[in-house]
C-alpha cells in the first residue's frame, strides 16, 4: 500500500487560453486533513473539481492509492472512493435526511435507510435526524447530510469547499471535531478554505495555491498565518493604475448600524458603520459572500434591512423604492456570479437594456429648451414653465424612446469599446467582458452621484480593466462618490482611496490604501485582525456628518 | 344509493387510470396536456385489438379478447406518449406546446380511426359482446353476496386492474429507490443526475408507462363503462374526461393513493345528476362545475399554503439540459 | 461537461442562425409532414385520388369558391384575434391556456345582452353595452388566475385549464335556462345583432377580418413600442432586473391578463355578435388551444403568427374537402394531420436551437467545453477563465 491517498501530478486547467491550474503536484497522505489555502480565483475549487470529476484536467495525472485514476464523471470519483460537499448544497427540499443521503445508490429498498443513517452518524458523531425534511433544515444541518451522503457511499477521501463559510464559530467547532473523528477513522481530507484559524486549528499540512499555480505545501506545525498570508498573496504587484487625488467633500452616502439578512435569514451584515464622500473610491475587501452582495442590494433598495440606517445627502433611503433611490442618482452596477442574474435582461437589446432605469421619464423624444446665463428672468420663467411641460409629456407618453436610448447604446458602445454586432443585438450573446461595460455604461449614463460597482473587472482582459479604472476615476474626479467592491487586493491598494474589510458581515476596519499593506489586508479578511477591537472605537462614522441628530 | 356508488366507482376508474397516468408523467418533471388526446388512442386502440380477436376466429376466448384489448390500448396510447416523450425529453421542446398538439392529433386520430378503420359491419355487435360479457365479467360471489357483492365484486376486471395499478404507483413512488430517484428527477434533474441517476431513462419510463395506464383510462371507458357502444361523440367525451385527469391530478396532490379517493369522488360527480331526484334539466351543467371548481380552490388552497409537500414537482414543466449546469 | 468518453452525440445551444435558415428548417418540417399524410392517405383511401390529388383538394377547399376564400380569412383573422391575445401574456412568460374559455365567456355576455336587451333598447346602444361586457366578461376570466398568480405563485396553467370548463358549463347552463327541454342548442337571434357589412359571405366576414386586422396591428405596436410592452418583455426575460428597474411586477401582470382576457371576449362578441348570433358550448372552435400554436409557432410575432394561422385554416378547410374527395366518412382526418404538421413543427425547432454534433465527425478543441463555430464569430458563450473563479467565489 502507498503512503499517499492522492496524488496529483502536473495537473493543468484551462478555460479557453486561460490557465485556471497551471503544472500543480499535490499529495494527501492517508489519515491527514489538508488544508487547501488560496483567495479568491486562485484555481483551488477548479482543482477539486477535476479530482471529483466534475472537470477533466487538460494535462497530468492522478493517483488514487499509488494508481493512476481516470476520473471523468462523479460516479468515476465514487468508485475511487472520492466523495465532495460543493458550497452549493445538490439536495432535494421534499426528501427526508435519509432519502437524500440513499439517493441514487444502489441496493435494497428503503427499509432500512434510517437505521443506516443513524449508524453512520453516530460513528462520527454527527446529530442527523434521519426523517428530518430538508426544507425545514438550517444550513448547517444541510451541510451535515452531504457529508454523511459522501460518507454513505463509502468515500474514504472527502473533499469539502468552504464548509465554514456558511457556519457560526459553534458549528465551526462541531464540524471540526467530525472531522477529527473522521481522521481518526482513516479518512484523508481536503479543506478548502480562506480563514487562517482554521487552517491553524484543523489541518496537519497546508498547501497554497495563488493564481492557479502551486505556491508549497508546510506542515502547519511549523507554520503561522503570518507566513501563510505571504505565501497566499505574494509580493505585492505595482500595478500602473493611475490614482488621482481625491477631493472629498462632505459625505454623501452614510451607512449606521446596518444589520441586512441572507436569503437564509441569517445576518449577511451586521451593524455596519460606514460612508462614502463626493469624489473618493472606497474599496471594499473581503472573502466572497461576507455579505458584499446583500450590502449592495440594501443600498439600492431590493432587499429589506433589519435594522440601522441609509442615508444619502443626509436624508434616510430607507423603504424607497428601487426607482426612487436611483432618481436621487444612487447607482449600483452588480455583476453577480451568473452575470446576467440583476440589472440586466439577456433577451434584450443593447439599446432596450439601456433605457431599463429611466424609460418612463422619456417618450416622444422632446428635447428640453437649454437655459442660458443671457436669458432675461421673463424668458427663463418661460423655458422653465415650457421644459416642465415637455418633460410631463414625455413621461406619460405611453411609448418608449428608443430613438433616445439607441444614441445612448451607441455612445457607449464608443466610449467604452463594447464589442457587438449592432445596438439591437441581445446582451446574452456579448462575451462576458462587453456585458460587464453595457451594464457599467448605464449606470454612469444617468450621471450618478453616488456609484456602486461590484467586481466591475471580473472576467475581462488587462486592457479593458484599465478601461473599466478610467471610467471609474473620471466619475471619481466629477465628484462621484464611488464604492468599489472588489477581488483583486493589487488592484484595490491601487485604485481606492479608502478600504474597508468585511469578515463575515462585520466591519474589520476602514484603512487608508496608501498606508496599508497587502498583509494587513489579507490577516483583516481572515478575521484574525480586527482593527475595530484594537481602536476600541466604532469607526465609519464621519465626524462632519449630515445627518442631523434628530434623524439618527 | 347503491346503483349510485357502484357507477360512480365504474366511472371513477376511468378517471384513476388517467390521472395516475399522469401522475408518474408529472413526477418526472413533464406536464403532459397531451392525456385527453392519449386517451382516446386507448379507446381506439382497444377496439382494435377486439376486432383483431373477431378476425382471427368468430368465437374467441373471452380471455384472449379482454387481453388484446388491454395490449392494444396501452400499445395505441404509448405511441401517442412516445411522440411527446421524444418531443419533450429529447428535443426539448416546449411541454405544453406539445401536449396540446397531442391531444389535438389523439382525438382527431381516434375519431378518424374508430369512424373509418374499426367499425364496419357488424363489428359493432361484436364490440358490445366483448364489452358486456367479457370485459364487464363480474367476480364470483357478486350475486350472493348482497350489498358487499354488488359494490365490490359486481365489475369488471378493468376496475380492478385500475386499483391495482394506483396501489402499486403508491408503493413504487413512496418505498422504493427506483420511486424515489423518479421523484429526484421531477423535483431536480441536474441533482439526480450528480448522483448518477440516468435522468432520460426515468423521464422515457415515466412518460411511456404513464400513458400506457392512462390509456387504459379510455378503453375503460369504451368497454367497461359504455358496454362495448361507440357512439359518435366518444372521443369527444373522453377528451372531456381527459382534462379532469390533469385536474384530478392536482386535487390528488400527486398522490396516487389520494387519487383513488378522488377518483371515485370526480365520478359521483359526473354522474350525480343522473341520480338526484328532481333535479332540473338546467341545472345539470351547474353540477358538471363543481369538479373543476374544486380543482381550482384545491389550486389556490396549496399555493397558499405553501406546504412543500402538497406542490406540483418542483421542475414541472421545464427541460433539462446538462450543459445548462 | 466535458467527458473522456465523448458522447455520441453531442448537443450545445445556438443563437443567431439566420431567419432564412430557420423559416426553411421549418417549411422543410412542414412539408415531410404533409408528403408523409398524402402517401398515407392516399394509399388508405377508399377513394383516392392520387399523389397530386391530394394537394388539389386541399387547394380547392381552402380556395375553390369565392365564399371558401371569405371563409379562410375570416377564420384566420379569428384565429390570428386569438394568438395575438395569447401572446400578450405569453411574453410575459404566463401560460395563459384559457383562451378558450375566456372566449366563451365574451360569446355568453354578448349572448345575455342579445337575450335581454336586443330590440329593447336602441341597436347601437346595445352594440356597445355588448361590446362592453364581452370585453369585462373575457378580462374576468383571465384575471381570477392571473390574480392568484400575482399573489400567491398559482399555478396560472391548470387554473386557466380549469377555467375553460367552467365557462363551457356556464354556457349549458344559460342555454338550458333559456330553452329548458330543448337539446342544448340555442336558435340564432334577430334583435340587436350586428348588421353585415356588405353582401354574402363577403359582408359577414368582413368585420372579422378587418377588426382583427387592426387588433393585431394595434398589439404589435402596443408590444414593440409602448412602455407597458417594455415591462411586459422585461418580466417575461427576467424577474429580478424588473424588480431592480422599479416596476411593480405583480400590478403588470394582472394588467398584462386584464388585456390579454379582454381580446379573447373581443373574439367572443364578434363569434356571438355577428357571425353566429347565438351561443353554443363549442363557439371557442377550440382556438384557445389552436391560437396557442400559432403564439408559439409563429415565435410570438404577429407577422409570422398571421402566415401561421392563415395556414392551419388552409389546412383545416382543405383537409374537409380532402375528406369529402377522397371518400372518408369521418372529417377528424383534418385534425389528424393538423396534428401530424404541429408534431413535425415542433420538432424541427430543436434544429433551430440547438446544434448538434455527432462524435468523430468534429475534433474539440483542448480546453474548450462548448466548441464556438468560426460562423458564430466566437460569440458563443465561450466559457472564460473567471468561470472557475465565479464558482469559487460561490
Amino acid at each position: 500500500m502507498d503512503e499517499y491517498a492522492l496524488q496529483l501530478q502536473n495537473i493543468s486547467k484551462y478555460f479557453g487560453s486561460v490557465a485556471a491550474n497551471k503544472n500543480i503536484d499535490l499529495t494527501l497522505k492517508k489519515g491527514e486533513i489538508l488544508a487547501l489555502l488560496g483567495e479568491n480565483g486562485s484555481g483551488k475549487t477548479t482543482l477539486m473539481n477535476m479530482i471529483s470529476g466534475i472537470y477533466y484536467p487538460d494535462e497530468g495525472h492522478i493517483f488514487v492509492n499509488g494508481e493512476e485514476a481516470r476520473i471523468s464523471s462523479p460516479q468515476d470519483a465514487f468508485r475511487y472512493k472520492i466523495g465532495m460537499v460543493h458550497q452549493h448544497f445538490k439536495l432535494i427540499d421534499i426528501f427526508s435526511a435519509a432519502q437524500n443521503i440513499v439517493l441514487g445508490t444502489k441496493g435494497s429498498g428503503l427499509a432500512r435507510i434510517n437505521e443506516e443513517v443513524k449508524a453512520i452518524a453516530e460513528k462520527y458523531g454527527f446529530e442527523i435526524d434521519p426523517k428530518k425534511k430538508i426544507y425545514d433544515m438550517s444550513v448547517s444541518e444541510k451541510q451535515t447530510v452531504e457529508i454523511v451522503k459522501v460518507l454513505y457511499r463509502g468515500a474514504d477521501i472527502l473533499i469539502l469547499d468552504e464548509p465554514t463559510a456558511v457556519l457560526t464559530p459553534q458549528e465551526t467547532e462541531k464540524l471540526f471535531s467530525v472531522m477529527r473523528a473522521m481522521k481518526a477513522d482513516g479518512k484523508s481530507i481536503i479543506i478548502i478554505t480562506h480563514k487562517l484559524n482554521e487552517v491553524m486549528a484543523i489541518s496537519d499540512r497546508v498547501a497554497v495555491l495563488r493564481k492557479g499555480e502551486y505556491i508549497g505545501c508546510v506542515d502547519t506545525a511549523d507554520t503561522d498565518p503570518a507566513s501563510l498570508t505571504e505565501m497566499m498573496v505574494g509580493e505585492k504587484i505595482t500595478l500602473n493604475i493611475s490614482r488621482p487625488e481625491a477631493h472629498a467633500d462632505r459625505p454623501l452616502l452614510e451607512i449606521r448600524d446596518l444589520t441586512v439578512n441572507s436569503d437564509e435569514g441569517s445576518h449577511a451584515i451586521e451593524n455596519l458603520n460606514f460612508f462614502i464622500r463626493g469624489g473618493e473610491i472606497l474599496g471594499v475587501a473581503g472573502i466572497a459572500g461576507c455579505g458584499q452582495r446583500e450590502l449592495c442590494e440594501a443600498i439600492a433598495g431590493l432587499r429589506k434591512i433589519e435594522s440601522g440606517g441609509i442615508y444619502h445627502e443626509g436624508e434616510s433611503i430607507v423603504g424607497l423604492s428601487p426607482r426612487a433611490i436611483s432618481a436621487r442618482g444612487v447607482a449600483m452596477s452588480f455583476i453577480p456570479e451568473d452575470r446576467l442574474g440583476m440589472g440586466l435582461a439577456p433577451s434584450m437589446s443593447v439599446t432596450d437594456n439601456m433605457m431599463l432605469k429611466n424609460y418612463q421619464d422619456h417618450g416622444y423624444g422632446i428635447k428640453p429648451l437649454p437655459l442660458s446665463d443671457e436669458d432675461t428672468p421673463e424668458q427663463a420663467k418661460k423655458k422653465n414653465a415650457r421644459n416642465r411641460f415637455t418633460e410631463f409629456l414625455n413621461r406619460h407618453c405611453p411609448f418608449v424612446d428608443r430613438k433616445k436610448a439607441r444614441a445612448e447604446a451607441e455612445r457607449i458602445i464608443e466610449e467604452l469599446d463594447i464589442v457587438t454586432p449592432s445596438t439591437e443585438t441581445p446582451v446574452r450573446r456579448l462575451s462576458g467582458g462587453n456585458v460587464q461595460k453595457v451594464l457599467l455604461g448605464r449606470e454612469i449614463l444617468i450621471e450618478p452621484n453616488v456609484l456602486i460597482t461590484a467586481y466591475p473587472v471580473r472576467g475581462l482582459d488587462i486592457n479593458s480593466s484599465y478601461l473599466i479604472y478610467d471610467i471609474l476615476n473620471r466619475q471619481k474626479e466629477a465628484g462621484t462618490g464611488i464604492l468599489f467592491i472588489g477581488e483583486d487586493l493589487d488592484v484595490m491598494l491601487a485604485l481606492c482611496d479608502k478600504i474597508m474589510v468585511l469578515c463575515h458581515g462585520k466591519m474589520m476596519g476602514v484603512v487608508h490604501a496608501e498606508k496599508t499593506t497587502k498583509e494587513q489586508l489579507g490577516l483583516m479578511m481572515a478575521g484574525a485582525l480586527d482593527l475595530e477591537e484594537e481602536k476600541g472605537k466604532p469607526m465609519g462614522v464621519a465626524k462632519d456628518t449630515r445627518i442631523g441628530e434628530d434623524q439618527a | 344509493m347503491l346503483t349510485f356508488l357502484t357507477s360512480a366507482i365504474e366511472f371513477g376508474v376511468i378517471f384513476l387510470f388517467g390521472c395516475v397516468g399522469e401522475i408518474l408523467t408529472e413526477k418526472s418533471g413533464h406536464l403532459n396536456l397531451g392525456i385527453p388526446g392519449i386517451m382516446c388512442m386507448g379507446a381506439a386502440g382497444g377496439c382494435l385489438g377486439v376486432k383483431l380477436c373477431y378476425l382471427a376466429s368468430p368465437a374467441p376466448s373471452a380471455f384472449l379478447v379482454v387481453l388484446m384489448g388491454i395490449l392494444f390500448a396501452m400499445l395505441f396510447a404509448a405511441a401517442l406518449g412516445a411522440v411527446y416523450g421524444f418531443l419533450t425529453v429529447s428535443l426539448r421542446s416546449n411541454q405544453n406546446v406539445t401536449g396540446l398538439a397531442c391531444t389535438i392529433f389523439g382525438v382527431g386520430f381516434t375519431s378518424f380511426f374508430l369512424n373509418n378503420a374499426v367499425l364496419s359491419e357488424g363489428v359493432s355487435t361484436q364490440l358490445s359482446q366483448a364489452g358486456l360479457h367479457f370485459f364487464n365479467h363480474p367476480l364470483p360471489g357478486a350475486d350472493s353476496l348482497g350489498w358487499f357483492g354488488t359494490l365490490f365484486l359486481d365489475h369488471g376486471i378493468l376496475v380492478y386492474l385500475a386499483i391495482v395499478i394506483a396501489v402499486i404507483a403508491a408503493v413504487v413512488l413512496r418505498y422504493t429507490k427506483a420511486g424515489l430517484s423518479l421523484r429526484a428527477v421531477g423535483e431536480s434533474p441536474a441533482t439526480a443526475d450528480a448522483v448518477g441517476i440516468n435522468v432520460t431513462g426515468y423521464k422515457y419510463t415515466a412518460i411511456l408507462l404513464g400513458a400506457a395506464i392512462a390509456g387504459l383510462g379510455g378503453l375503460c371507458y369504451v368497454m367497461d363503462y359504455m358496454g362495448g357502444i361507440v357512439g359518435s361523440t366518444v372521443d369527444q367525451t373522453i377528451q372531456g374526461i381527459g382534462w379532469l385527469c390533469i385536474a384530478l391530478v392536482i386535487f390528488a396532490m400527486w398522490k396516487p393513493a389520494f387519487a383513488i379517493l378522488g377518483s371515485i369522488v370526480f365520478g359521483a360527480l359526473y354522474i350525480l345528476s343522473s341520480y338526484i331526484q328532481g333535479i332540473s334539466f338546467e341545472q345539470i351543467p351547474l353540477l358538471n362545475i363543481v369538479p373543476f371548481a374544486v380543482t381550482i380552490l384545491v389550486l389556490i388552497a396549496t399555493s397558499i399554503v405553501g406546504h412543500r409537500e402538497m406542490q406540483p414537482p418542483a421542475s414541472l414543466g421545464l427541460s433539462y439540459f446538462r450543459e445548462d449546469r | 461537461m466535458k467527458n473522456t468518453k465523448e458522447p455520441f452525440i453531442h448537443i450545445t445551444r445556438r443563437e443567431g442562425l439566420p431567419l432564412w435558415k430557420g423559416l426553411l428548417i421549418r417549411a422543410a418540417a412542414v412539408l415531410i409532414a404533409l408528403i408523409l399524410s398524402d402517401i398515407v392517405i392516399s394509399a388508405a383511401a377508399p377513394r383516392s385520388q392520387g399523389f397530386f390529388g391530394f394537394f388539389g383538394a386541399l387547394f380547392s377547399g381552402a380556395f375553390g369558391t369565392e365564399r371558401r376564400i371569405w371563409l379562410l380569412f375570416q377564420n384566420t383573422f379569428l384565429l390570428l384575434g386569438v394568438a395575438v391575445a395569447l401572446v400578450v401574456a405569453f411574453k410575459m412568460k404566463f401560460w395563459n391556456l384559457g383562451g378558450n374559455g375566456q372566449i366563451l365567456m365574451g360569446c355568453l355576455a354578448c349572448a345575455i345582452c342579445l337575450k335581454y336587451l336586443g330590440g329593447k333598447l336602441p341597436d347601437p346602444l346595445v352594440w356597445l353595452i355588448m361590446l362592453v361586457t364581452s370585453l369585462a366578461a373575457g378580462a374576468l376570466w383571465a384575471v381570477i388566475p392571473a390574480i392568484f398568480k400575482a399573489f400567491f405563485n398559482t399555478n396560472e396553467s391548470l387554473f386557466t385549464l380549469m377555467m375553460n370548463y367552467i365557462a363551457m358549463y356556464l354556457v349549458a347552463f344559460f342555454i338550458s335556462f333559456w330553452y329548458p327541454g330543448g337539446t342544448g342548442a340555442m336558435p340564432p337571434l334577430t334583435e340587436g345583432v350586428l348588421p353585415p357589412l356588405g353582401e354574402g359571405q363577403m359582408g359577414k366576414s368582413l368585420l372579422p377580418v378587418l377588426l382583427f386586422a387592426v387588433v393585431t396591428a394595434a398589439i404589435y405596436l402596443y408590444l414593440r413600442f409602448s412602455k407597458h410592452g417594455y415591462e411586459v418583455a422585461l418580466i417575461g426575460d427576467s424577474k429580478n432586473t424588473a424588480r431592480y428597474a422599479g416596476i411593480n411586477v405583480r400590478k403588470v401582470i394582472i394588467r398584462t391578463l386584464l388585456l390579454s382576457g379582454a381580446l379573447c371576449g373581443l373574439v367572443g362578441f364578434v363569434l356571438t355578435g355577428s357571425i353566429n348570433r347565438m351561443v353554443s358550448t363549442t363557439m371557442d372552435g377550440n382556438m384557445g388551444f389552436t391560437g396557442i400554436m400559432v403564439a408559439w409557432m409563429g415565435n410570438l410575432d404577429p407577422l409570422i403568427m398571421a402566415g401561421i394561422a392563415f395556414f392551419i385554416n388552409f389546412l383545416t378547410r382543405g383537409m374537409a374537402q380532402v375528406c369529402t374527395e377522397f371518400g372518408f366518412t369521418s372529417e377528424a382526418l383534418s385534425d389528424t394531420v393538423i396534428g401530424l404538421v404541429y408534431f413535425f413543427f415542433i420538432g424541427c425547432e430543436f434544429f433551430i436551437r440547438y446544434r448538434v454534433h455527432f462524435a468523430g465527425r468534429q475534433k474539440k478543441q483542448p480546453g474548450e467545453e462548448t466548441p464556438a463555430s468560426p460562423e458564430d464569430g466566437g460569440q458563443e458563450q465561450a466559457p472564460l477563465p473567471e468561470d472557475a473563479g465565479a464558482k469559487e467565489a460561490n
